[in-house]
């Protein structure tokens, strides 16, 4: 369907065409140890399996230009936010909705975003509007395992990885721009584009973040903290 | 004097070497003592430091797990990755707080170990290059030149390294144990107590910081990355101490000196008094003092020496009365010059008393009343020579021979010896007198005199001599003796020859004598 799509911006030449291609993450075994840390968590009743983490590509210094605000909505549920990875334009207001039989506390730290939602029980549900660009990076003060990571754009040309790291923006004018990739436990990549009438093609390759142990106190034997 | 230094001595001597060991043991004991507690003390600090610090980075250790907390480990992810350290920095320090406080060090790192936010000390400046600190193992190290106990914390996007100060807990390690405290980094001191103490001071064994000695241990513990730590306890209170155990003992000696003095006089005034007045003694006696007696008056060793001198006074003076009866002065003192003198040959007077009819006259007489009327007699007659300057040289039964000028030289013995003789005849016609006056029988002398060379001097056996007169001249005044009638004195030609101008006589008819080929002339004296 997404296919259909791009072919049929592709017929309308002012509209340029679609920027696509594939995110490929080669995981190393930091990132392996992050996610299972993550992942895996520490054993709580009712825990299910994270929502897959997605790369999300967009393209930077783009004039700001509005684009329709949404309502979205990322659960906790299983103890986890889902979906773990959310796109929104500017504007757009999301909902977080108390799936678990416990009580969540979901905050932000991030600049884009300082979010203090505070505890609620299961059914219940907080909003909020975001109005500043950037990635928030969302948390839950009660389960340190849980991540959530909301990218809001000040225009339209983002789009979020399928699985298999295909991605697709439509609509790009014709032109010259910087593509950025980004993805969950990776450093971001940023690689120069030309967008001719037909569209561009970009596959990029995202690097390991660091390799080293995290969340470890490194000093004398002594200090073995218990 | 000699006698009290000896005693003297005999005190100080045993009383200062007591002294002496008695100083010496407190010095060891004093010294050991103080070493030991200050090993120990040492021992203690050392022991103190490593427990209290490695508390400490277990209370350091254990704020590391806050960090792991959601709003925590937001926070650095949130300063890392946000690029806004102004706000990075209150939210990191707001969760400092909330967990227990913002460390005395810290310092935020990426992943590509740029410092993001770092405080220290002079607070929170500007973030600079990363701490040097070589090995996170070694958690006591040196942030900007001061002690810190230093831990890191990985983080999945950075590294959190937080110190703690440990200045105050050195210096009140100083204030709890008394010891000083001073760290060594790889370029110098990093810490002290002591303000005046650097390296170069010493770190081991016994080192002086100003005038002050101290006892020096080193070593560093397992978990330090400082090169040294030193350790010292000051050693005034032991040198202190043992300047009083010498001030004592030179006091100790000097009250026994001043004992050993009184006590030296006190004793030898008890002893050299009495030896003073024997030797005093001594000295009378050997002038010829018989009558001294010297009177101590204790009952001691030298009471019963007195007792002993004044037997022994006793003993001489009644030997010396016997001597007195049996050598006259002048020979006495003649043997006192000593009994290897020689004899000399000397121009004397001999004096020859011969009592004519003894034998008969005393015939049936009582050998007792003889006796008596001898002694009688020859008192009489040897008055006469001593008052004369003459001495008796030996009595010889019913007479006696008397010399002039023997042993010592006399001026006038020729005249002297004639006159005595004269005298011994009037003596004797006296004491005739007094017999015939009592019915008792006379006895007459006759008398001969002689003057000429004699060898004078001490003639007999090694244990036992006498002092006589031998030569012709004395064998001739006793020839001339056996010639002169009864109440008669007769000199030879030599003698009156040296008195006709004195004394008045008349020669008689030459003699022939005994032993001599020719006639001798012969005078008779008459007053």
């Amino acid at each position: 369907m997404r296919l259909c799509l791009a072919l049929l911006l592709l017929c309308s030449p002012q509209d340029g065409g679609a920027v696509s291609g594939k995110i490929s993450a080669p995981e190393g075994a930091a990132q392996k140890k992050l996610r299972v840390k993550l992942y895996s968590g520490p054993a709580v009743a009712g825990r299910k399996d994270p929502d897959p983490s997605p790369a999300v590509v967009w393209l930077e210094g783009v004039e700001p230009a509005k684009s329709e605000a949404k309502t979205l909505a990322i659960r906790q549920e299983g103890l986890e936010f889902r979906p773990r990875i959310l796109a929104i334009p500017l504007g757009s207001k999301v909902d977080f909705p108390n799936g678990d039989d416990l009580f969540h506390n979901v905050f932000s730290f991030s600049k884009a975003a300082r979010i203090e939602l505070g505890s609620y029980p299961k059914g219940e549900s907080k909003s909020f509007t975001f109005e500043k660009k950037g990635l928030v990076d969302l948390r839950c003060e009660v389960h340190g395992h849980m991540r959530g990571f909301i990218h809001v754009f000040d225009h339209p040309y983002f789009a979020l990885a399928s699985e298999d790291g295909s991605y697709s923006i439509p609509k790009v004018p014709p032109g010259k721009y910087t593509l950025v990739a980004w993805k969950e436990f990776f450093d971001p990549v940023r690689q120069k584009i030309e967008v001719k009438a037909g569209g561009a093609k970009a596959d990029v390759t995202l690097v390991r973040l660091l390799d080293r142990p995290a969340d470890r106190t490194v000093g004398p034997a002594c200090c073995d903290a218990r | 004097v000699r006698f009290r230094a000896k005693i003297f001595l005999a005190i100080i001597l045993p009383s200062s070497a007591l002294v002496v060991a008695a100083v010496a043991a407190a010095l060891a004991g004093i010294t050991a003592k103080y070493e030991e507690s200050a090993q120990d003390q040492l021992f203690r600090t050392r022991e103190a430091f490593e427990g209290t610090l490695r508390e400490q980075l277990r209370q350091l250790a254990s704020l590391t797990k806050s960090f792991k907390l959601p709003r925590f480990d937001a926070a650095i992810s949130e300063a890392v990755l946000s690029g806004d350290l102004v706000s990075a920095r209150q939210q990191i320090e707001y969760q400092f707080e909330l967990v227990g406080g913002i460390p005395d060090f810290y310092e935020l790192r990426n992943s590509a170990e740029k410092v993001l936010l770092r405080k220290s000390l002079a607070g929170a400046g500007t973030p600079g290059p990363v701490q040097k600190w070589r090995d996170p193992e070694k958690a006591l190290t040196e942030f900007d030149g001061e002690p810190f106990l230093a831990i890191r914390f990985d983080h999945e996007r950075g590294t959190l390294v937080i110190g703690k100060h440990v200045k105050p807990t050195l210096d009140s390690l100083k204030d709890s144990f008394g010891i000083e405290v001073a760290l060594v980094g790889s370029s110098g001191p990093v810490y002290s107590s002591k303000k005046e103490w650097t390296p170069a001071t010493g770190m081991e064994g016994t080192i002086f910081v100003g005038k002050t000695r101290y006892l020096a241990t080193r070593g560093a513990p397992s978990f330090s990355e400082l090169a040294t730590v030193v350790f010292m306890a000051n050693m005034n209170e032991v040198d202190v101490a043992r300047k009083g155990a010498l001030l004592l003992g030179f006091c100790g000696l000097a009250v026994a000196m001043l004992v050993a003095s009184l006590v030296s006089i006190i004793v030898s005034r008890g002893v050299s008094r009495p030896v003073e007045a024997l030797v005093e003694a001594a000295r009378k006696i050997a002038a010829g003092d018989y009558k001294v007696k010297v009177d101590i008056g204790t009952r001691d060793e030298i009471g019963r020496l007195g007792g002993a001198f004044n037997e022994m006074t006793e003993g001489l003076r009644k030997r010396q009365e016997i001597m007195d009866k049996t050598l006259s002065r002048d020979v006495a003192e003649e043997f006192l010059k000593g009994t290897d003198r020689r004899p000399e040959r000397r121009v004397v007077t001999i004096v020859f008393m011969d009592i004519r009819g003894y034998t008969s006259g005393t015939e049936g007489m009582d050998p007792a009343e003889v006796v008596v009327m001898l002694n009688e007699l020859m008192d009489l007659l040897s008055g006469a020579i001593v008052r004369n300057g003459g001495n008796v040289n030996k009595f010889l039964g019913d007479g006696l021979m008397a010399m002039f000028g023997a042993p010592k030289p006399l001026e006038g013995h020729a005249l002297r010896a004639v006159r005595a003789g004269l005298e011994m005849q009037k003596w004797m016609a006296r004491w005739n007198d007094r017999r015939i006056a009592r019915g008792m029988p006379a006895f007459f002398s006759g008398i001969g005199i002689n003057t000429g060379q004699a060898m004078c001097g001490k003639v007999g056996a090694q244990d036992r001599m006498e002092y006589t007169l031998i030569g012709e001249e004395v064998n001739l005044a006793s020839r001339i003796c056996g010639k002169a009638a009864p109440k008669q004195v007769l000199v030879t030609k030599q003698t009156w020859d040296l008195v006709k101008e004195e004394i008045k006589g008349r020669e008689l008819e030459p003699v022939t004598v005994k032993g001599l080929s020719y006639p001798i002339k012969v005078f008779e004296v008459l007053e």
